[in-house]
């Protein structure tokens, strides 16, 4: 509250009371107090001056609406939420002086709103300043009522400029202006600093097991373990990756500080019920947005595109500057092509946030879900670029389990003790153990791997292409896949369970229990990830002596239904990230 | 009494009424000529393990609830549990299949369709000549392009018999070519992948390339091979070698959609003369970049 007065109060420093001094100023060169360096360059924008404001789509008093659906303020946590610009005072302003304020830009009037303070009561601006507002000067505040939603150039395109024209008489006195950019929506990365850690477990015994490891994991780098298990007449939607995702957004603050809210978005899949959880977090400093094409389900052309809009398919990889290739708040990653896509209302809604766009696209539709997350994930390590990529190797797999035949070992057994299908309320058990020796034999699941290999090697290549991985930046995770749907596409899923479908949590990892092959007691698969993951030989972790790894049991009511650890949870952030996206020059 | 003639009482007794009702894929008379001898064999199979018959009845890829907790919101074919149930639960399959449907209660078009499919994937798994009817008819018949694919890979894993009959429907104007170049794919047969060979050859559009470029893959793989279980050593050797020289040759002719396919076609064949087959084509760029690929 006292940062926030003495914000207030420096807004005034410097009128004069002789020629015309109306201007508007807001925090042009982001500093947090508005004074006369705001004038430089104040009417332009640029990484390195122009003012912000916010998305106000959080609900800080808590009344089941967000604060951009109303024309008030809603209290003074709302208030933080405004972008200030003051109305210098001219104080020898004549009776006869009067001003206009305009909102201008790329069809910028109708997506911001204007307010003024008279003695602490704020309301919407009329357009019209007064001869006793002129001398007086006025606080204005500015909010965006929603996120910029495409580049069209029939839409918003997330500048506004306001426009103070001041006349007296017939003479134009005073014509000046200030020009503003919302915030945009942001994705976090696994290279964020998290917070909280959200996973969805069903309350059968392998729910129970599955929150049992990820409890483990989140005490792990003392992450809280939130619960999304939203009831609904569906059943239970284990899939908290998929339904919604938690972004953020911010601006300058006053005096250094940062004005920061979460933002859950909601998939652009209607007829999911558990999506609605996202909307139910809308709170204070707790945003809730939801593009998706209106009229009918996601926008796709046919359904083998909707499980294309699960967020577990919306990823970020990290910050990497590749040549004048920059993404210093990472950049979002898609999969999909260009028959089956992710919905374009949504795909246009993450290339008009321009801060970690455009979104590098890659092919997953040989995959029968579909999602990025199922070949490729992202970890820290203490190296110049701060994180190495991880991705889904059947070649790996298929070395290590050739390896061991030939040493002898062709009878170790392979997920031993588990089933396929063993779900509550079945009695049947289909035994899932197999040797080494019989699942290299097995011509299913070799083609199928060998498939999914040839498949994921042009993925890894646009990867590594876009931001300039050098191979000791990526580590093979060992995954043999199976075929799970025949026709055009969407025919694959791990067959071994997806240890790239992780969750990394701040120097963490909880992989999907591999249930590799046991030698000796020991679990080869689990053995060489501890080693090439948890150790200091690939230099992960920030400090670079390696991840601490949790191997999380997600067998019967996640591997066995497609789905993995990654699938099954998801994050936030309660800081602000340490990359401040206005100086990001995108 | 000799086990045969066990059979052909037990199956005397109950192939009537199995004949009479439908099965998931198929009606039962739609089997014609082979609806008895299935029938029977299906009949003794139940009164020698029941409990494979039994178990299924109790499998989930046949509940609403699997497909709704599912990760993939395009419900797939569900179908490893139904593979790994042993070789003599096949005939528990084609009951479902042929004879005795599930119940559809609960389950979405989509879902039946994964259901259906699993079953079909299962037996043509088991690769059992005597029940290639199930997948010939289906392949024949069935207006479902998912359908009609799984049931001509499983024709594929047969013979020549069914090789000649996937052969018969390679032909662009055949509402089964993609189908049936699937099946070709599964065959590993040579004769199959010089049918494979001399259409891509032929091929005029990037989807029909594509097509058969990943049936050439699937026949040709190096893993698949590497497993022991296909054929003889000169069986892989014309397969392969057929695969590559007919991807390598036609690489060049296209530049869209069959480009990735194709691609990924030579890596997974893996042909230890591809470099030399890529060397002898007229040089270019593309060319050099698909050397760059290999493994």
């Amino acid at each position: 509250m006292m940062k926030r007065m003495m914000f207030l109060a420096a807004a005034l420093v410097g009128c004069n009371s002789g020629t015309p001094t109306s201007a508007l100023l807001a925090d042009t060169n982001r500093d947090g107090v508005i004074d006369d360096t705001d004038r430089p360059g104040k009417a332009a924008w640029s990484p390195s001056g122009g003012a912000i404001f916010l998305a106000n789509v959080d609900d800080d008093d808590s009344k089941g609406a967000n604060d951009a659906s109303d024309e008030v303020v809603n209290g003074p946590e709302d208030l933080k939420d405004l972008a200030r610009i003051n109305l210098m005072p001219w104080k020898a302003a004549p009776a006869t002086a009067k001003g206009t304020l305009t909102i201008e830009g790329q069809n910028a009037d109708g997506a911001v709103r204007v307010f003024r303070n008279d003695s602490d009561t704020w309301s919407v601006v009329d357009g019209n300043f007064s001869a006793r507002d002129l001398v007086s000067g006025l606080h204005l505040g500015i909010e965006a009522k929603d996120f910029v939603q495409n580049t069209d150039a029939t839409s918003w395109d997330g500048y506004v400029v306001l426009h103070l024209i001041v006349t007296d008489g017939a003479k134009t006195v005073v014509d000046d202006s200030v020009k503003l950019r919302v915030a945009p929506f942001i994705m976090i990365s696994n290279t964020s600093a998290l917070a909280d850690v959200w996973n969805a477990a069903p309350g059968d015994k392998a729910g129970d097991q599955f929150h049992a490891g990820m409890m483990t994991l989140a005490g792990m780098v003392n992450v809280m373990l939130d619960d999304a298990t939203p009831p609904s007449s569906q059943g239970i939607d284990q899939w908290a990756e998929d339904w919604w995702q938690i972004g953020v957004t911010y601006m300058p603050g006053p005096n250094g500080t940062t004005q920061m809210m979460r933002v859950t978005q909601r998939s652009a899949q209607p007829d999911r019920e558990a999506g609605a959880f996202a909307a139910e977090q809308l709170g204070p400093d707790v945003g809730f947005i939801w593009p998706h094409t209106l009229g009918k389900p996601n926008g796709q052309s046919d359904g083998k595109g909707y499980s294309l809009d699960s967020f577990g398919n919306h990823d970020t990889l990290p910050p990497y500057t590749n040549g004048a290739d920059s993404y210093p708040l990472g950049r979002i990653i898609n999969g999909g092509n260009t028959k089956h896509h992710i919905d374009p209302v949504v795909k246009a809604f993450y290339e008009a946030q321009a801060a970690q766009g455009p979104p590098l696209l890659v092919d997953t539709t040989w995959l029968v879900v579909g999602h990025i997350d199922e070949i490729m994930s992202y970890v820290p390590a203490n190296t110049p670029r701060g994180w190495k990529l991880l991705y889904a190797s059947p070649a790996l797999a298929k070395t290590m389990l050739t390896t061991l035949n030939t040493n002898g070992n062709g009878s170790a057994v392979l997920f031993p003790g588990k089933f396929w299908l063993n779900q509550q309320g079945s009695q049947l058990n289909v035994k899932a153990d197999i040797t080494v020796s019989a699942l290299l034999a097995d011509t299913e699941i070799m083609a199928a791997s060998d498939a999914a290999a040839a498949n994921i090697a042009p993925v890894l290549a646009a990867i590594k292409a876009a931001a300039g991985l050098s191979d000791d930046e990526i580590i093979e995770m060992p995954t043999l896949f199976e075929r799970a749907d025949y026709g055009a596409g969407f025919e694959y899923v791990a067959h071994t369970p997806g240890t790239v479908n992780l969750r990394a949590l701040n120097g963490a990892v909880g992989i999907p229990k591999p249930w590799g092959p046991q030698v000796g007691g020991v679990d080869i698969f689990e053995k060489d990830l501890q080693d090439r993951l948890g150790t200091a030989v690939n230099h992960l972790g920030t400090d670079g002596n390696g991840l601490k790894v949790v191997f999380v049991e997600d067998w019967d009511d996640y591997h066995a239904l497609d789905g993995e650890v990654h699938c099954a949870s998801t994050t936030s952030i309660n800081s602000m990230p340490n990359v401040k996206w206005w100086e990001a020059g995108r | 009494m000799s086990r045969k003639l066990a059979v052909m009482l037990v199956a005397s007794v109950i192939s009537p009424s199995l004949a009479l009702a439908d099965g998931a894929v198929l009606r039962a008379q739609d089997l014609g000529n082979a609806q008895s001898h299935i029938a029977t064999l299906v009949a003794a199979a139940r009164s020698r393990d029941a409990a494979s018959f039994d178990a299924i009845q109790q499998l989930n890829p046949q509940r609403p609830e699997y497909y709704k907790r599912s990760r993939s919101q395009n419900p797939g074919i569900a179908a490893f549990a139904f593979r790994r149930l042993g070789p003599t639960a096949r005939f528990a399959l084609v009951d479902l299949a042929v004879f005795h449907a599930p119940s559809h209660d609960g389950l979405d078009d989509r879902a039946w369709q994964a259901m259906q499919a699993g079953l079909l994937d299962a037996i043509g798994v088991a690769a059992d000549p005597e029940l290639a009817p199930v997948l010939r008819v289906t392949f024949e018949r069935s207006a479902n392009p998912a359908l009609q694919s799984v049931s001509a890979v499983g024709l594929g894993r047969l013979g020549a018999s069914e090789v000649a009959l996937l052969t018969a429907h390679a032909r662009p104007t055949d509402a089964r070519y993609f189908a049936a170049l699937r099946g070709l794919g599964a065959s590993h047969q040579p004769t199959a992948t010089a049918t494979l060979a001399a259409l891509l050859d032929a091929a005029t559009t990037e989807q029909e390339a594509a097509e058969i470029a990943n049936a050439l893959a699937e026949a040709g793989s190096a893993w698949v091979w590497e497993t022991g279980k296909l054929g003889s050593t000169s069986d892989e050797s014309a397969v392969r070698t057929q695969a590559a020289e007919a991807l390598v040759r036609n690489y060049g002719r296209f530049a869209n959609e069959a480009v990735q396919p194709m691609e990924a076609a030579v890596v997974r064949v893996g042909h230890k003369d591809t470099r030399a087959m890529i060397s002898r084509a007229p040089a270019s760029a593309r060319m050099q970049h698909l050397s760059t690929l290999l493994r």
